[in-house]
């Protein structure tokens, strides 16, 4: 981007992401901001390694503007490079580390990255996908030998980390520059780029947390990963509030229960799918005496009742909050815990400096009861999709109910999901306006299914479809119809799908049929498709 | 064939079925499953539900911890301690 006439300073105004940092390091100089395993780091530690990475950035060329891919399982580095590319003026690309090559290499291609951060595990995985990366200039990861490829170099993370230049870098953006792409799903193709603004990501961290009842001193868990919109909102709240994050990678819910304990956290996030982790049978957090928790929220789909009620037994003195957002607008509505019995179900109201009409399929607003899609207002409303046109302006549009005057002036975020209120204005989730699926969490389009399944050749028509999980949220069921009758094997298929998607995308089960049933006109009949897999006694798996 | 090692072919057979990394990076009885990423949490709960289910084991919260489920053979080693513990208690 083309540098205009910026101010002399920023006055100690808090306008970047990484003034929230910036702000914390001097004000709290000795405060925890961040562990990780062994690793503790200060505010000011913090601060200082990201403007070390950040002035070795643009020493190496990233500009304002420029796209920066990070692929990290949780780890310290991640966050400090995090900032560091916002503090070099360059927008950060956080990337799902579940994602397989494939995947990672549609991101890096659609955004155009300059460079990567990654660690040494993610180089060894993603070294080959590189050389489809044209953009690319620049990989950086610990221990990288400094070796030139055709058109990217590697780099070694530890010795820009270990010292440089410790000066703050110059403020390069404004708040309603890019700071940040998130790759999520829609209902058709490939993964979307959603672009958040510093703005976005500010209001996101300060109306999001608004209810949370932080304290100085409160320590956070993160399990989820930053390239999850809750994930990367734990973040920035937490720096905002100069709480402290505490960063987690489990694989036993024994591993979670150890680390709240052992670490005093006090709030701790998470999906569906992990809290049926935490209060599986077998997981100690039944035993366990957890004095210092004292909230924990829900995001990423709703939670099933069944689990709730495990949670509050298991957990009587912690409040559970119940949030309903999607990345496009960031954070929307919340349940508030003195609510969940009154209203089972319910997602809750809007946040503060959010507000939320019900629109019918006449373009009006909705009576009590009455279902229509939920649009979001306010601003955390994301700018759009990065290279589409087309698709931001269908989900983010005019606000429909402003004066013909003030309509042009405004975009609103069309969410695509159906909604209800009651007569106290709660709302509940009903269902999809589109197939877009939830698999653990993660947004699955069945199309980018189908396309997976196309690339083996071996098929002539594939259908990919939800089937209701209660720990999953959805699975994928498949049907499909071989070319030139040939003889195709399921496991051949799961095997091909095994290389080509991450594990949450695989279809669960597979069925070869001669034909696949269509429509009067022509098309595959899906609901028909989704009733035969809602069938009693329907197997959900090939095993 | 030793019964361990007919455990080892289903225990294998099980992992390349569900998880794609281990079908990219054909895993074999000692490659570590849980380091290198091939088996995360949702995971480890699958595999849990699988030997109970194809071994007839009961597994319990204790058993639950990285060493037990590291690579293939430590999982056998698991089924087959559970197994003559369950003999010697019958």
């Amino acid at each position: 981007m083309k540098p205009g006439i910026g101010p002399i300073d920023r006055c100690s105004m808090d306008y970047l992401v990484q003034h929230l940092l910036q702000t914390r390091a001097r004000s709290d100089v000795g405060r925890e901001a961040l562990v990780d395993g062994a690793t503790r780091l200060t505010y000011a530690e913090l601060e200082r390694l990201s403007n070390r990475l950040g002035n070795a950035l643009a020493g190496m060329g990233i500009r304002r503007g420029d796209r920066v891919a990070t692929f990290f399982r949780k780890s310290a580095d991640e966050v400090a490079a995090i900032f560091a590319i916002l503090k070099a003026g360059g927008a950060f690309v956080p990337v799902n580390p579940l994602l397989l090559p494939p995947q990672v290499s549609h991101i890096l291609n659609d955004c155009r990255v300059t460079a990567v951060i990654t660690d040494p595990a993610g180089l060894e995985f993603l070294k080959e996908m590189f050389a489809s990366v044209e953009s690319l200039r620049l990989v950086l990861a610990r221990g990288a030998r400094g070796s030139s490829e055709d058109r990217w170099r590697s780099v070694d993370l530890s010795p820009l980390l270990a010292e440089g230049n410790d000066a703050v870098p110059p403020d390069l953006c404004l708040s309603i520059d890019l700071a940040c792409i998130i790759y999520t799903s829609g209902s058709t193709g490939r993964s979307k780029g959603v672009m958040l603004s510093h703005g976005n990501i500010l209001a996101s961290a300060r109306l999001g947390s608004s209810y949370l009842d932080y304290r100085l001193d409160d320590r956070i868990l993160s399990i989820l990963p930053f390239s999850f919109d809750y994930g990367l909102f734990q973040l920035t709240s937490a720096f905002l509030h100069g709480a402290c994050l505490v960063l987690c990678t489990f694989r036993f819910p024994g591993e979670i229960v150890d680390l709240l304990r052992r670490e005093r956290i006090n709030g701790l996030g998470g999906v569906p799918t992990l809290w049926s982790l935490l209060t599986e049978k077998r997981s100690p957090l039944h035993q366990g005496v957890l004095p210092h928790l004292r909230y924990i929220t829900n995001s990423g789909a709703a939670l099933p009742q069944a689990v709730l009620r495990a949670l509050r037994a298991a957990l009587p003195d912690t409040r559970i909050y119940l949030m309903y957002g999607m990345t496009e607008a960031f954070r929307t509505t919340f349940l508030p815990p003195e609510e969940i019995d009154r209203r089972p179900g319910s997602i809750g109201k809007p946040l503060p400096d959010v507000e939320i009409y019900l629109v019918n399929d006449k373009g009006e607003p909705c009576a009590e009861d009455e279902i229509g899609e939920l649009v979001h207002r306010g601003p955390t409303v994301s700018m759009g999709y990065w290279g589409q046109p087309e698709a931001t302006e269908r989900m983010f549009r005019p606000n429909p109910f402003a004066p013909p005057e003030l309509r042009h002036a405004e975009r609103v975020c069309y969410s695509g999901d159906l909604v209800k209120r009651d007569a106290d204005g709660f709302l509940y989730f009903v269902g999809r306006r589109d197939a877009q699926l939830k698999c653990s969490g993660y947004r699955v389009s069945p199309t980018e299914v189908e396309e997976v399944l196309y690339e083996t050749g071996l098929l002539r028509e594939v259908a990919a479809i939800g089937v209701p999980d209660e720990l999953l949220g959805h699975t994928i069921r498949v049907f499909a119809s071989p070319r030139d009758g040939r003889e195709v094997r399921v496991d051949e298929l799961l095997d091909f799908c095994g290389r080509r998607m991450p594990r949450y995308m695989i279809p669960r089960r597979i069925d070869i049929l001669d034909d696949l049933p269509k429509t009067g006109s022509g098309k595959i009949n899906y609901p028909l498709l989704r009733q035969r897999a809602a069938a009693p006694g329907e197997p959900r798996g090939n095993d | 064939m030793s019964g361990a090692d007919g455990f080892d072919a289903t225990i294998l057979a099980f992992l390349r079925d569900r998880f794609p990394f281990a079908r990219q990076r054909s895993v074999t009885r000692n490659d570590s499953l849980l380091e290198s990423g091939i088996v995360d949490s949702l995971g480890v709960l699958e595999l849990v539900e699988f030997l109970e289910r194809t071994f007839g084991i009961s597994i319990t919260e204790e058993d639950l911890v990285p060493k037990n489920f590291d690579s293939v053979g430590r999982m056998v080693d698991l089924v087959v301690q559970k197994r003559a513990g369950r003999g010697a208690a019958e």
